[in-house]
């Protein structure tokens, strides 16, 4: 057992503070790191993914330029997290079926959310009504992941 | 010079400024490349590398190496217990650099 140790006085205390404060810094720094690049080429891609539906009349180009945004968005993410030196979530303690039924929840619920937009503007008279999707999604999708990560909990927030 | 009034919430391997601030930087996240605490903290591999050890017989960190890729990287966290310390002892700072009383 380690022994109780003596209080250290309210200046080296406040030095100690003050590392603590510039740790927190120095972490939401890095997990802030290029989240304004990695927004900023989903939206763009994901605009243009859903303006090439309007402006490729030939459907297997248009199918193929789907393809090759679609894969450039999913693998935006993974590069993203590789470039990252911290975590900012908690680890679980074990399994968390109740989380996990949420979050399947909440992703299903926005996908269903998103399709019906599409299928709405689809259905009006629009002229370039997938033009006006991509820029919905374009800009939802980027808010979204602003505001579930914001709201997510955080590690050291209490500390 | 230090008081020399006890505190239980105070953990005497975190009273080393170089711990405390490996622990500061792992409790800002929920897990640190085990690079990016070196740099922050500034010390070479092999030291940082001692230093965890101490907290991980102390059963405060822990760590893991990525399974896979080309280019695996460590990984360090502060364990369930190790996150209730660190944060009991920089509450006790937080106190102390404010000069209010334990409860």
């Amino acid at each position: 057992m380690q022994p109780t140790p003596a209080r250290p006085t309210p200046e080296d205390a406040a030095a100690a503070v003050a590392e603590v404060e510039a740790a927190r810094r120095a972490v939401e720094a890095a997990d802030r790191h290029g989240v304004a690049v990695m927004l900023a080429a989903t939206s763009v891609l994901t605009f243009l993914d859903f303006a090439a539906k309007d402006e490729i009349t030939n459907p297997r180009r248009r199918l193929a330029a789907s393809v090759v945004i679609q894969a450039a968005v999913l693998g935006i993410s993974p590069l993203d997290a590789r470039g990252k030196p911290v975590t900012p979530y908690l680890p679980g303690d074990g399994p968390q079926p109740a989380l996990a039924m949420k979050l399947a929840g909440v992703t299903l619920g926005w996908y269903a959310a998103e399709r019906l937009t599409v299928h709405l503007l689809r259905r009006s008279h629009l002229k370039r009504p997938n033009t006006v999707a991509g820029l919905v999604l374009a800009i939802s999708r980027s808010a979204g992941y602003l505001a579930v990560t914001t709201v997510l909990p955080r590690a050291g927030r209490s500390a | 010079m230090p008081d020399p009034t006890p505190d239980t919430r105070l953990v005497p391997l975190l009273l080393d400024p170089t711990r405390l601030r490996i622990s500061a930087t792992l409790v800002a996240a929920g897990e640190v490349e085990f690079g990016f605490v070196r740099d922050r903290v500034g010390l070479s591999d092999s030291a940082l590398s001692k230093q965890l050890k101490v907290l991980t017989t102390a059963g405060i960190v822990e760590s893991r190496r990525e399974p896979t890729g080309a280019a695996r990287r460590s990984w360090v966290r502060l364990t369930t217990d190790g996150r209730a310390q660190v944060s009991a002892h920089i509450l006790a700072l937080r106190e102390i650099a404010a000069g209010g009383e334990r409860p």
